[in-house]
């Protein structure tokens, strides 16, 4: 006891504080006090240099794929073909850079993307998070019918039902008077309505979350008369934040990156800015020219389009500290 | 209104977008699908088909010599990658969970090969222009069957004349493997993430003054309170291991059905493994359903 009182907590009980009473009771109290301290800060600092040893060495093979994208965007031809210099650029060629924005009209293609990528979070996060709240909280006829039907839809891959979903839009435009195929409409309605892009995913994602948060707060808020809906809304979606973050960031980043939804419902004007490098692809003759030849062009194109994906995401996972402090203090 | 009542209600209610969903975009394509599995195409610009029974599955029995091949290969690489993937990526979640400098970069460059493999853009660097022979600039093997991709970890030069060709061969594969594996790991290290973080400090602060150790508090808050985590991300790992555009069946069943525009044979096969993998997802399930705790259940 008298070791607490002279300032160092946080020692575990176990073997430590045994052998701290031991010095206790022999009466160098401030040496001992100050060895645990030194102890606890090297084995401290260890663990923290094994951590980032291990973090950067794993972050290379993750890295490693796009350093090369964007080193290569910057060479010129010559330094491409050179087989001495690999990761060395000789002289910066920023003419690739303009040379790629012009080729995919950037900035309306970026347009697309965003409305794409954040009108179908959107209805990610709001069908998603109902849906899955409904699945997670009460118990009704059906529940496990539905819940295996939202695996299924996760298990079969979009491009099997391809074809009759190209028709289900097509007839769905004609009765409404309307083409829909050719707008964004077939990649962002489904989102609304718990499908679409891994939309199973998403309910999933959220029953879980859902199902891990303790009953007792609802219980409390339904002892003093709230409905189910104003239940769900002032008090689970505010707690389940980083739940929402988490499906947000994933929504946006598979619909930004998706290539095969939009190659078959969009066209012209309206397309995505990763259906537009396939005109890089083709303008650029890069598809005759075969062997060990990388077009910069098309790595700076490749630059382009994930770097605002890039952005987003690190302004994003900020909002995960955030996240912490808000659970913390709710609990 | 009994409590029953109202929760069979309240259920119906928050489930409702769904229904509509499912009625709009799914139970046609999906009826369309199961019913050309039974059938054959008569006329492709109407999209008309004769039923022709079981036909289909039996040709998939009987004649198809490639395709059970595939099927066990696939089931024996989702075995193999599935503990690897959730472990690792609960490991690395668990890191950038710590207090660490520089954690935000860490996590951006986690999810990177996400960022890009889910597009074209890798397919981009990959495949079409021959980067294949990246090997070479990082400074390994580029010869033979032993050569590393873009991005894997490669072999020097030195240790290939130190071991020979045949070893360093066998070390490349490995190398591949685990490259390939870590690569899978983006979106698990993401749920993971988001799971550690919505564990309330409080719970650890009391493991603290009851003297636990990090061991302990790993094996008794942690990783009870991440389960429900947990089981998502092996069913998202089984689920990416089996429809991945990588995946051997897939791409079977993709040139089946559409470069020899075999639509009805490619779909009783898409079937048959749909099946094969709802079944092991069930599996996962009800082998998990003992561990899982929820906080919320009744």
């Amino acid at each position: 006891m008298e070791m607490r009182k002279n300032g160092s907590p946080g020692s575990g009980r176990g073997g430590w504080t045994a052998a701290l009473a031991n010095r206790v009771r022999a009466g160098d109290l401030q040496e001992s006090a100050l060895y645990v301290a030194a102890r606890k800060r090297v084995s401290r600092l260890l663990v923290n240099a094994l951590v980032y040893a291990l973090l950067v060495e794993f972050v290379f093979v993750f890295v490693f794929p796009y350093l090369y994208m964007v080193i290569n965007s910057l060479k010129y031809d010559f330094d491409i073909r050179s087989a001495n210099t690999q990761w060395i650029i000789t002289r910066f060629n920023f003419y690739n850079y303009s040379q790629a924005i012009s080729d995919l009209r950037y900035v309306e293609g970026l347009l697309n993307n965003l409305m794409a990528a954040f009108g179908s979070t959107l209805g990610h996060v709001a069908s998603a998070s109902l849906i899955a709240y409904g699945l997670a909280r009460f118990r009704f006829p059906g529940r496990n019918l539905v819940f295996s039907i939202v695996i299924l839809t996760l298990i079969i891959p979009p491009n099997l039902l391809l074809i009759p979903m190209y028709i289900q839009f097509a007839r769905m435009g004609q009765a409404l008077g309307t083409s829909l195929i050719g707008t964004l409409w077939p990649i962002l309605l489904p989102t609304f309505f718990g499908f679409g892009l891994k939309g199973g995913l998403f309910i999933f994602i959220f029953r879980q979350y859902f199902k891990g948060l303790p009953a007792s707060y609802e219980e409390a808020a339904k002892i003093e008369g709230c409905g189910p809906l104003r239940i769900f809304l002032t008090i689970i979606l505010p707690l389940s934040k980083t739940g929402v973050l988490v499906v947000a960031i994933l929504s946006t980043m598979w619909h930004w990156n998706d290539y095969f939804e939009p190659i078959i419902y969009l066209k012209g004007p309206s397309t995505l800015l990763f259906q537009r490098i396939v005109n890089i692809q083709v303008w650029r003759g890069v598809y005759t020219a075969a062997g060990n030849y990388i077009n910069p062009v098309v790595l700076a194109a490749c630059v382009l389009i994930t770097a605002p994906l890039l952005l987003i995401y690190f302004v994003f996972q900020k909002q995960f500290m955030k996240g912490i402090e808000f659970t913390g203090l709710a609990n | 209104m009994t409590i029953q009542r109202r929760d069979i209600l309240s259920g119906f209610l928050f489930t409702s977008p769904w229904f509509i969903g499912f009625f709009l975009f799914f139970f046609y394509p999906l009826s369309q699908s199961i019913r050309l599995a039974f059938s054959n195409i008569t006329d492709i610009t109407e999209f008309r088909m004769a039923w022709t029974g079981f036909d289909n599955f039996a040709n998939a029995f009987a004649r198809d010599i490639q395709f059970f091949p595939l099927l066990l290969d696939s089931v024996g690489n989702m075995l193999a990658n599935t503990p690897i993937v959730v472990v690792f990526s609960l490991f690395i979640a668990i890191l950038l969970n710590r207090e660490i400098r520089g954690k935000g970069l860490f996590r951006v460059a986690f999810l990177l090969p996400v960022l890009l493999g889910t597009g074209i853009v890798m397919q981009t660097i990959r495949g079409n222009y021959g980067v294949v022979d990246i090997s070479s600039q990082m400074g390994s093997a580029s010869t033979g069957p032993g050569g590393a991709e873009l991005g894997e970890i490669g072999i020097n030069h030195y240790l290939v004349t130190l071991i020979g060709p045949v070893a360093a061969g066998y070390l490349q594969a490995v190398l591949r493997k685990v490259s390939e594996i870590l690569w899978m790991s983006g979106i698990q290290i993401i749920l993971l993430l988001g799971s550690l973080q919505t564990i309330p400090t409080p719970y650890y602060e009391a493991a603290l003054c009851d003297g636990a150790s990090e061991w302990e508090k790993f094996w008794k808050v942690t990783l009870p309170l991440t389960m429900p985590t947990i089981l998502l991300v092996t069913v998202y790992t089984v689920i990416d291991s089996f429809t991945s555009a990588d995946n051997g069946v897939i791409r079977y069943i993709t040139g089946v059905s559409f470069a020899n525009f075999n639509l009805a044979y490619g779909s009783a096969l898409s079937w048959m493994y749909f099946l094969l993998v709802g079944i092991v997802i069930l599996a996962v399930f009800a082998i998990m359903r003992r561990r899982v705790f929820y906080m919320g259940e009744k």
